[in-house]
């Protein structure tokens, strides 16, 4: 098996299998054009904090079948070892899922979003502010809108 | 470094797709940020009359400095609507896909007309009792090259040239229905004029031809001198003999007819024999005998038929149904409530034949076999009378009666000419 070369954004080298690199939909591509190389590919976009992380996910999961199930990827439920990869601050939350879309892995994005999906619900505005420590930036008479146009939903 | 509440919009919204309506609307009091990025998923389907009243939303949507109105997918209305306010929110319905007019009997073409430019995606229509003409349907069938669904319900002034359009495949001066209503609409209309009141059937028909399914309903049927016109034409020329060579909605896979008690068998028959496609037909409180339900076995329809619903026809019988039945092998589902068809006149079925149509219904299909989120009208409303006789066969009762009339015609077969004496 081929090893491949990633270059973090902080100059950090990775060598990961061909394998576990193509979960990565933007390496697979980038790899099919450039075919045989020695160099090693950079990834401007990703730190090597959080490119250890995707790469510890795609360890994991390179041998899963692609799911193009769409009725899979509606619910919330995520597996045992993902909840234990996703118990991570915030900050990396983040990272993951924005990393996770610039290298196309679906699976993985999908993982980041239902985590996010799963701390929102059912809480309040105001919990949830407080969980990812958003400030409110509406007037009070703009939330009083916002209330009125929530509303809307009670319709059907 | 970033920040949840920061997150770009795709993701917001890739995170939206795995909570429910109640925890968009909460994630829309987080900041601005989270408030815009979930305008699409919130905006997406409204229904503007109860809840929602009209002012407010109409001001939402001009004021709205996110474009709100790009967001909405569908909307419906049921509550009284102007010309005026159509035109102003219309600029703004971009993204539109289907839109539902009910009880907007002061819209009219003046303002319809122009909706179809806006709103290109179009792609089901559905008015009752509105003010429009074929003028806004010919627009419509200009602009909107994805329009699948047409449901007009009361809607006068359109029906006979709808129905003349399924009918007669040509453009006839004799239909020239539309010529009163000529003096009534605007300037920028009256540049069509001349050429809409001589060949309405004709325009309508090609402007339309994507059209796939048809929902008509008019509760007082047509006016008689349209009809005189459409018989006597029905009558001297064979309805395949085409003038333009051009079969009007020649797609259409599912139509539903109400309330055209007047037309007669010729009408219908036309209407059938052009159609091949129909899998849906729903001929509700319209006059008919036995000689259309040999029209639909004998066409090219008789194929595919799926479903037949022809409550309160007094005219058809039992056995023109069996008939239909041994003729038509898609056939699942046959509504004759109120046909006067006596509850044993299918012995071979008799446990499958209801008197609940709406709770079979239900069972048999779901909701979602129709155009639009309810049954069609004349479902609906024949439920209220008491129902005498037969209602209903589905899918077992059909099979039973196809079973055994199998069965029965082949029985006088001598099967002992395949096996030779040993």
């Amino acid at each position: 098996m081929s090893n491949v070369r990633l270059l973090s954004s902080d100059n950090e080298e990775f060598v990961v299998q061909k394998e576990v690199a193509e979960r990565s939909v933007l390496i697979k591509n980038m790899l099919e054009d450039v075919g045989e190389t020695d160099s090693a590919i950079p990834l401007p976009n990703v730190t090597a904090k959080v490119l250890k992380k995707v790469i510890e996910w795609c360890d994991h999961h390179s041998s899963d079948p692609v799911t193009t199930d769409e009725t899979e990827r509606r619910t919330t439920d995520i597996d045992e070892w993902d909840q234990k990869f996703m118990e991570v601050d915030q900050e990396t939350l983040f990272d993951i899922i924005l990393a996770a879309n610039y290298l196309d892995i679906k699976p993985l994005l999908d993982v980041g979003c239902k985590t996010v999906a799963n701390m929102i619900k059912g809480k309040t505005a105001e919990e949830i502010r407080k969980i990812f420590n958003i400030v409110n930036d509406f007037t009070p008479e703009e939330e009083a809108q916002i209330r009125k146009e929530n509303e809307w939903a009670e319709d059907r | 470094m970033g920040n949840l509440g920061q997150l770009p919009t795709e993701m917001v919204l890739l995170i939206m797709q795995h909570l429910s309506r109640w925890d968009i609307h909460t994630c829309a009091h987080i900041n601005k940020h989270w408030y815009i990025a979930t305008m699409p998923l919130r905006w997406r389907s409204l229904r503007i009359g109860k809840r929602i009243d009209l002012k407010s939303f109409t001001a939402k949507t001009l004021e709205s400095p996110c474009n709100a109105g790009g967001c909405i997918r569908h909307l419906t209305f049921t509550t009284p609507l102007t010309d005026t306010i159509l035109l102003l929110l219309m600029k703004h319905l971009i993204h539109l896909e289907s839109i539902t007019l009910k009880a907007c009997q002061d819209i009219t073409d003046k303002s319809f007309q122009h909706l179809p430019r806006h709103c290109p995606n179009l792609r089901s229509l559905r008015v009752a009792s509105c003010g429009i003409t074929e003028l806004s349907i010919i627009q419509l069938g200009h602009h909107c090259r994805q329009l699948k669904s047409l449901v007009l319900e009361d809607c006068h002034d359109i029906a006979m040239n709808v129905f003349s359009t399924l009918v007669y495949d040509d453009a006839s001066p004799s239909f020239s229905s539309s010529s009163h209503h000529a003096t009534t609409t605007t300037e920028d209309v009256s540049k069509n004029i001349t050429t809409t009141t001589t060949t309405t059937p004709y325009l309508i028909q090609k402007s339309t031809a994507s059209i796939l399914a048809l929902d008509m309903y008019v509760t007082d049927g047509l006016a008689p001198h349209h009809l005189d016109n459409a018989q006597r034409r029905a009558a001297t020329r064979p309805p395949s003999t085409s003038v333009h060579g051009i079969i009007p909605w020649p797609f259409l896979t599912e139509i539903h007819l109400g309330g055209l008690f007047n037309v007669g068998d010729s009408g219908i028959i036309a209407l059938i024999q052009t159609h091949p496609y129909l899998q849906h037909i729903d001929l509700t409180q319209t006059r008919f005998s036995n000689a259309v339900l040999d029209a639909i076995t004998t066409s090219g329809c008789g194929a595919c038929l799926l479903t037949l619903q022809v409550p309160g026809n007094r005219w058809i019988t039992s056995a023109g149904l069996r008939d239909l039945v041994y003729r038509c092998p898609c056939l699942r589902w046959i509504n004759v409530d109120g046909c006067g068809i006596s509850d044993n006149a299918f012995p071979e079925a008799s446990a499958e034949c209801y008197v609940d149509v709406e709770e079979r219904m239900r069972r048999s299909f779901g909701a979602a076999m129709w155009v639009g989120d309810e049954s069609p009208s004349g479902i609906t409303s024949s439920m209220g009378r008491a129902p005498f006789g037969l209602c209903c066969l589905d899918q077992e009762a059909v099979d039973k009666i196809r079973i055994r009339g199998h069965n029965r015609t082949n029985h006088h077969l001598d099967f002992s000419s395949f096996f030779p004496p040993m």
